[in-house]
């Protein structure tokens, strides 16, 4: 019995994550969520920018994404309408542009005091991912003509104060997951990073914010709802939290389950062998 | 026809990546310029590239219906959705309501649908590849229980936890992707030194 | 010369005359050693016992934009694809990248020529899916039921979706990347893995030529560099000393 721990049909346990995955999403538990000291960090280097600062805001995600990174997305954009800071959002990944739309649109709603074209604009597509980014650094203006909704840049006064990349103090990136826009933006002198990704990028991009190369650096679900927390803007990831924390638990009793049934076996077969 | 093929694509790159590589390193206006310049090609020539992708799709998938192949049905899906997107996109572009639709309620939904698979993968893998078959699967599965036990409700029952897994993280963790990346980056420094002097030539379907 | 970059200079410098340096000694010598990669190994023992099952194997680039990885990765393929036409056993190619359509069928087909069986080749093999690369993935495994599952190349989430639905057929696994976010789950799940730089000293291996052994050479020698830097760097920052730091960033 013990011995098939170690070979359950997988199927069996699929149907339990189902089920733990979706309790909590009906009946929230209400676990407690503790803030790390790097999402605190990460805070207070937004926190930090002045009304008037001008800040890349760069929706990199595709709808795959979404539920880790659309909840991220609209804590940072309540914080950086907050700061009352100047944005100019862009995407790189076919399909992001939906993201950049939505989140123009919420800022443009939820505060008045952002009037597009004068505070913020919405850059286009733009292909090329990494070669997109060097050419961002060498010539942003001459990069883009048209916003978003394909209006042209030269009558929008926000983009006629721009002279390119050197001006701006912080670019905050939400990608999901490779580091191919560092590279590139590490090169304007003085820019800050700062990082949202998903939690499998996570390993990645974690050794370049402990280096200081990012003032900042969250990711997955549990970022986001750190940064709910902190913005004071509860939203889905803080009650997708519990989903989170109840499926952790169930991975790590099937791992402990599946190396009972595993040990069994082995010694059972060890002393097999021994008899003959 | 055979310049065309290998010689010219060598000619081109080593041009453009000279110019890119040598205003990095020297400050000459007038090639800081051209690599702007080139750079902002790259951007045109990715855009075209995307739409080389939808001619590969139609080719593969016309292929198989005059074909008549087993999977011909789901090749005419595929087909018509990629006719609807374009006709939809192109008439009343992306911003369109239509086109919002589709994208909102139909492409998104399918999208995460496919990448929330992982969620079941993920399980059955932890299950399956988390034994204690040796000692370095040991520490595999005791850094990965560190690493759940840090997030969420279970480090407020568990303070130690997320210490454990923070030096974990950033001591161990972070050696190792540095070293990963550093070894990984000067391969890569090689490979590109390769394609731009034109001694590696794989990506244009011949050796060296 | 640009501010910030007189370091880089001499560090690219170092990598370009050893690169010839090596190349060159290679072509006098002709002599080459790396250690063995197991992940080799294993690519020929999943291939050996597909042969034996009857079954195919599979092999994926990852949905990850065309890089350094892929040059590398052709070099691995046809490796893999030798021994499947060695051994008469079909390989399926799943393709996310409409670029490397091509490439792959050129590196397949002169594989299959240089061991003679080019009338056993199977083009409809190497297929194309586009953006639907993960689910067609899965459903090609599962139909298939693969003996061995290879993934070399840019890998992303779809690394894990890989390792499980060939894991149902108890394939041998071998994967591959750079990609540092995706290496753990290889490791987790796979028989033998790459890891970064591997693959490309692994191609140097397989077929070791004085531009491939020159890479690799220079690659080796300047890691060794960046060690010593590193060590004399710690020790001088925490002596107080920050001039090696001032000095790179020159």
């Amino acid at each position: 019995m013990i011995k098939k721990l170690s070979d359950i049909d997988v199927r069996w346990l699929y149907l339990i994550m189902v089920i733990f995955a979706i309790y909590p999403l009906l009946r929230p538990i209400g676990l407690p969520l503790p803030i790390t000291d790097r999402a605190r960090n990460s805070f207070a280097a937004i926190d930090a920018l002045r009304p008037g600062d001008l800040v890349f805001f760069g929706i990199d995600y595709s709808p795959t994404q979404e539920a880790e990174m659309w909840p991220q997305t609209l804590a940072i954009g309540h914080h950086l309408a907050q700061r009352g800071v100047k944005m100019v959002m862009l995407n790189m990944i076919e399909g992001a542009y939906r993201y950049e739309e939505r989140i123009r649109d919420f800022i443009l709603s939820e505060y008045p005091n952002y009037q597009y074209g004068v505070n913020i604009i919405a850059l286009p597509f733009t292909a090329g991912r990494e070669a997109a980014f060097n050419s961002i650094v060498a010539d942003l203006k001459g990069l883009y003509q048209v916003d978003l909704a394909g209006a042209a840049l030269n009558t929008l006064p926000l983009w006629n104060e721009i002279t390119g990349a050197g001006d701006f103090d912080m670019y905050v990136e939400l990608a999901d997951a490779p580091d191919w826009w560092l590279r590139p933006m590490s090169q304007v002198p003085g820019l800050k990073l700062w990082n949202g990704t998903v939690a499998s990028g996570a390993s990645t991009m974690a050794p370049l914010y402990q280096s200081g190369q990012m003032v900042g650096f969250i990711y997955g679900m549990a970022g986001a709802a750190e940064y709910e927390a902190l913005v004071k803007k509860p939203g889905s990831a803080a009650a997708a939290m519990d989903t989170q924390s109840m499926g952790h638990a169930l991975i790590i009793l099937f791992v402990i389950l599946g190396n009972i049934g595993y040990i069994v076996q082995r010694n059972a077969e060890a002393k097999a062998k021994g008899r003959k | 026809m055979q310049f065309v093929k290998s010689k010219l694509p060598v000619v081109v790159t080593f041009g453009a990546a000279f110019i890119i590589v040598a205003q990095y390193y020297f400050n000459i206006p007038a090639w800081k310029t051209l690599a702007a310049e080139f750079l902002r090609w790259n951007v045109i020539i990715a855009a075209f590239a995307l739409a080389l992708g939808i001619g590969g799709i139609v080719k593969l998938h016309w292929g198989r219906i005059s074909r008549r192949q087993p999977t011909a049905v789901y090749s005419a899906a595929t087909l018509i959705t990629l006719a609807i997107f374009l006709f939809v996109g192109l008439y009343e572009t992306t911003r369109g309501k239509t086109y919002t639709w589709l994208y909102d309620f139909i492409y998104n939904p399918v999208a995460a649908t496919s990448y929330a698979t992982t969620f079941f993968f993920i399980t059955s893998a932890a299950y399956r590849a988390f034994r204690i078959k040796n000692s370095y699967a040991a520490v595999l599965m005791i850094s990965a229980i560190l690493m759940m036990l840090q997030v969420g409700v279970f480090s407020v029952y568990l303070p130690v936890a997320p210490k454990i897994a923070a030096w974990v993280w950033n001591i161990p963790t972070t050696a190792g992707m540095r070293a990963v990346t550093i070894g990984a980056a000067l391969s890569v420094v090689g490979n590109a030194f390769r394609v731009i002097t034109g001694l590696e030539r794989g990506h244009l379907g011949g050796g060296e | 010369m640009n501010a910030g970059v007189t370091v880089s200079f001499i560090v690219f410098a170092l990598f370009v005359g050893v690169f010839y340096y090596s190349g060159a000694r290679f072509k006098q010598t002709g002599k080459f050693s790396a250690r063995k990669f197991e992940a080799l190994g294993k690519m020929e023992e999943a291939i050996g016992r597909a042969t034996e099952m009857g079954k195919p194997v599979h092999w994926s680039y990852g949905m990850g934009a065309f890089d350094a990885q892929y040059l590398a990765a052709f070099v691995l393929l046809e490796y893999a694809a030798s021994l499947c036409a060695k051994y008469d056993t079909r390989m399926i190619v799943s393709i996310a990248l409409p670029e490397v359509v091509p490439m792959t069928e050129e590196v397949i087909r002169k594989a299959y020529i240089e061991q003679g069986k080019l009338d056993t080749l199977h083009t409809e093999d190497v297929r194309f899916w586009g953006g639907s690369h993960n689910p067609a993935m899965i459903g090609t495994i599962s139909r298939e039921q693969v003996a061995g599952n290879f993934m070399i190349g840019s890998l992303f989430h779809e690394s894990i979706l890989s390792i499980e639905a060939a894991a149902r057929y108890n394939a041998i696994q071998v994967m591959g990347t750079q990609n540092t976010h995706q290496l753990p789950f290889i490791a987790a799940g796979c028989d033998a893995i790459f890891i970064g730089a591997e693959m490309f000293a692994a191609a140097a291996q397989l077929e070791p030529t004085p531009v491939r052994v020159g890479s690799v050479w220079a690659a080796d020698v300047l890691n060794v560099v960046f060690v010593g830097l590193m060590i004399i760097g710690a020790l001088l920052v925490t002596a107080g000393n920050t001039s090696l730091k001032t000095l790179i960033l020159k």
